[in-house]
C-alpha cells in the first residue's frame, strides 16, 4: 500500500455487557487499514465480529452496555474520541454505510427521492431543488432506469436489487471518502449480486472512495477486493492481498474456508467442512481461538499467537506459519 | 377498472406498468371497497354536518321552553316530540351533536397530543424513561375508564370543557401504550439504522422517520376512542358532570328523560338512538380503517 490510509483501525476491542451481567467480547484487538481507492474485504462467518467492527467504526453501536477501546483513525482523527455531534456530521458525508437488507433499509413512508434529498440537504448547503437534481443524477449513476420518474417512487415499488442501488446512491450522494458495505449483496440473488458488485467497483474507480466490504462470501471477496482481512471469533487471523490469500492461505481457518468453496477447476468429492463450532465469546479460550477446530494444532497453540507480519504485505495469527511446509 | 386496482392485482414483475400510489391513497382505495365502512363514514359526516349547521337546520331554539307544549308525542310540528318543559327534542338532539362530537373529538385530540409524544419518548429512549412511563400508564389503565373520567371530572368541576379534559386524560395511557409498542417495533427496523448512517440526529429520526410509520394504527385507535369518548361524555352529562343546562347534550337529555320513561319514552329514545348510531358509526369506521391500513391486506 503506497498511499497513506484513509481509515486505520488499531487494536479495536468491543465488549457487550448483557442484562444478566455477562460480558461478551465481540471484537478483540482488531487492526486493519484501507487506502483511498482500495477495497478491503473483511471475511468471516456469522458472529465473528465483522458487523460489530463496522458499526464501531461508524459509531453506531448502542452506548449502554457497550465498551469500545482502541483507535479508529479516519482522515487523521480518532473517531472513538469524537463527539456524537461530530460523528453525525461525518456520517453520510465523509463516511457512508450500506446495509445487508435492501428490503428494509429504506423508510417505507417516504419516496426514494425524498430519502436521498434528505441525506444531501443534511450535509450540503443546498436547497431542496438542487438536492433533488443531485439525487436524480445519483440515481442515474447507479444505473437506475428512468431516474426522474423513479425519484417519486416509494420503496415498496422497487425490487431488492433496485433498492440496494438506491442505498448506494444515497451513500455516495455526498462523495464519501470511505464506504462501509455490510454484506451488501447477501440478500440478493446471484445475477443481481454480480450487477451490484460491478456497480460498486465502477463507482469506486470513478470516485476514488475507499471501500470496506464485509462479507462471508469468498467469491465476492475474490471479485472486488484488493486486500482481505479474515476474522475469526472477534480477531483478525489473517491479512493479505487478495491474490496471495487465495493462492497461499497462511492461517488454518482460511485454508478451511477456501476448502469449503465449490470449485470448477478441480474434481473433488465432498466439500470440506470445518469441524466443530465457534467458541463461546463470553468465555473465550486462553490460547488460539481456532485451536479446537484446527487440524494443525500443537501444544504451543494453548498460548495466544500474535498477528505477525510474514512479509509481502501479509500477516497471520498462527504459530505454524508459513503453512506450506506442513503440506508435505 | 381503475389504475389503482390494476396495480394491486399485479404485484412486482411489470415494473414499467406502475402507477405511483401513496400509502394514503392506497388506504382510501381499499376503504372505498368496504360498504359498511363507507356507510359509517357517511353517517359520521352527516352527524358532523348536523353539529356544524345546528343553528340553521334545527327547527326550534333548543333552549326555548313552551308551557303549552310539554311532553308532546312526536307530531308534524315536533317530529321527535317535546320534553318536560316543552323544548323541541329534534332541535336538542341536533344541538346535542355539538357537545357529543366536540367532547369525542377534542378529548381524543387531547389524549393524542399527550399520549403520542410520551409513547414516542418511552419507546425510542427506553431505559428508565420507559420504565417510569410504563408504570404510570399501567396504574392509570388499572382504573376502569369511566370511573377515572368521573373522578377527574368531579375533581375539575362540572362543565363540558372539564369533561373533555377528564376524558382526554383518561384516554391518554391508551395512546402512550400503543405508540410505545409501535415505536419499539419500528426502532429495530434497519431503516432506522440507515437513517443514523446518513447522519440524522435522534430527535429527527424519532419525529421524521419513526413517527409517520407508526401513525396508521394510532389513527385507527383514535377513531375507536372517539366512540368511547362519546359514551363517556354522555355518561358524564347524564351524571351532571358534563354539559350544563339549559344547553343540550345527549347524556343530559337522557338524564332528564329517565323520570318520564313511561309517559314520554321519545324523550329518551331519540338521544339514546343518536348516541347508539354515532358510536356504532365510529366503531365500524375504525374497523374499516384498520383493514384498509393493514399493510398485509389487499
Amino acid at each position: 500500500m503506497s498511499e497513506a490510509p484513509i481509515l486505520s483501525v488499531e487494536d479495536l476491542a468491543v465488549g457487550f455487557t448483557g442484562p444478566d451481567g455477562r460480558r461478551t467480547r465481540a471484537v478483540d484487538g482488531v487492526s486493519f487499514s484501507v487506502a483511498p481507492g482500495r477495497t478491503l474485504g473483511i471475511v468471516g462467518e456469522s458472529g465473528c465480529g465483522k458487523s460489530v467492527t463496522s458499526l464501531a467504526v461508524m459509531g453506531l453501536l448502542p452506548r449502554t452496555g457497550t465498551s469500545v477501546t482502541g483507535r479508529v483513525l479516519f482522515d487523521g482523527r480518532d473517531l472513538l474520541t469524537e463527539s456524537e455531534r461530530t460523528l453525525r456530521d461525518l456520517r453520510g458525508d465523509r463516511l457512508a454505510m450500506i446495509f445487508q437488507e435492501p428490503m428494509t433499509s429504506l423508510n417505507p413512508s417516504y419516496t426514494i427521492g425524498d430519502q436521498i434529498v434528505e441525506a444531501i440537504v443534511r450535509h450540503r448547503a443546498v436547497g431542496k431543488r438542487e438536492a433533488a437534481e443531485r439525487a436524480v443524477e445519483m440515481l442515474a449513476r447507479v444505473r437506475i432506469p428512468e431516474p426522474a420518474r423513479r425519484f417519486h417512487d416509494y420503496p415498496h415499488r422497487l425490487s431488492g436489487g433496485m433498492r440496494q442501488r438506491v442505498m448506494i446512491a444515497m451513500a455516495l450522494a455526498c462523495e464519501p471518502r470511505l464506504l462501509i458495505a455490510d454484506e451488501p449483496t447477501t440478500a440478493l440473488d446471484v445475477t443481481i449480486q454480480a450487477q451490484i458488485l460491478d456497480l460498486m467497483r465502477a463507482l469506486r474507480e470513478e470516485t476514488g472512495t475507499a471501500v470496506v466490504l464485509i462479507t462471508h462470501d469468498l467469491g465476492v471477496v475474490a471479485e472486488v477486493c484488493d486486500d482481505v482481512a479474515v476474522m475469526y471469533a472477534g480477531q483478525v487471523v489473517e491479512r493479505a492481498p487478495v491474490e496471495e490469500l487465495f493462492r497461499f492461505p497462511q492461517h488454518p481457518y482460511t485454508v478451511g474456508l477456501l476448502g469449503s468453496l465449490p470449485r470448477f477447476d478441480r474434481a473433488r468429492g465432498r466439500l470440506a467442512a470445518i469441524e466443530g463450532t465457534v467458541p463461546d465469546m463470553s468465555r473465550p479460550p486462553a490460547g488460539c481461538r481456532f485451536a479446537a477446530r484446527c487440524p494443525f494444532r500443537i501444544t504451543r497453540c494453548e498460548t495466544m499467537p500474535d498477528l505477525v507480519e510474514i512479509g509481502g504485505d501479509r500477516a497471520t495469527r498462527c504459530w505454524r506459519a508459513p503453512l506450506e511446509e506442513l503440506a508435505a | 377498472m381503475t389504475p389503482g386496482s390494476a396495480t394491486a392485482s399485479a404485484t412486482a414483475p411489470d415494473a414499467d406498468a406502475f402507477v405511483i400510489e401513496s400509502p394514503g391513497r392506497r388506504a382510501w382505495r381499499r376503504l372505498r371497497r368496504r360498504p359498511a365502512a363507507m356507510a359509517s363514514l357517511v353517517v359520521v359526516l352527516v352527524i358532523v354536518a348536523c353539529a356544524l349547521l345546528a343553528p340553521w337546520i334545527a327547527p326550534y331554539d333548543p333552549t326555548a321552553q313552551s308551557w303549552s307544549a310539554v311532553r308532546q308525542a312526536p307530531s308534524a310540528a315536533h317530529w321527535l316530540g317535546t320534553d318536560e318543559v316543552g323544548r323541541d327534542v329534534l332541535s336538542r338532539v341536533i344541538w346535542g351533536a355539538r357537545a357529543s362530537l366536540a367532547a369525542g373529538v377534542i378529548s381524543v385530540l387531547i389524549a393524542m397530543a399527550a399520549g403520542i409524544p410520551l409513547g414516542l419518548l418511552a419507546g425510542y429512549v427506553g431505559g428508565w424513561t420507559d420504565g417510569v412511563l410504563g408504570r404510570v400508564t399501567d396504574a392509570m389503565l388499572a382504573i376502569p375508564f369511566l370511573i377515572l373520567a368521573i373522578a377527574l371530572a368531579a375533581f375539575l368541576g362540572p362543565n363540558l370543557t372539564n369533561a373533555m379534559i377528564a376524558i382526554g386524560v383518561t384516554a391518554t395511557p391508551i395512546f402512550i401504550r400503543l405508540t410505545r409498542g409501535q415505536v419499539l417495533a419500528a426502532r429495530s427496523e434497519e431503516w432506522v439504522e440507515a437513517a443514523r448512517a446518513v447522519g440524522n440526529p435522534h430527535w429527527r429520526i424519532a419525529l421524521r422517520h419513526v413517527l409517520p410509520n407508526v401513525l396508521p394504527p394510532i389513527l385507527v385507535q383514535a377513531t375507536l376512542t372517539i366512540a368511547t369518548a362519546v359514551i363517556a361524555e354522555a355518561s358524564l352529562s347524564f351524571l351532571g358532570l358534563g354539559q350544563q343546562p339549559p344547553m343540550p347534550s345527549w347524556g343530559s337529555m337522557l338524564n332528564s328523560a329517565q323520570r318520564f320513561l313511561a309517559q314520554a319514552p321519545w324523550m329518551a329514545v331519540f338521544p339514546g338512538l343518536a348516541i347508539f348510531v354515532t358510536v356504532l358509526a365510529f366503531n365500524v369506521l375504525g374497523d374499516g380503517l384498520r383493514d384498509a391500513l393493514d399493510p398485509k391486506g389487499k
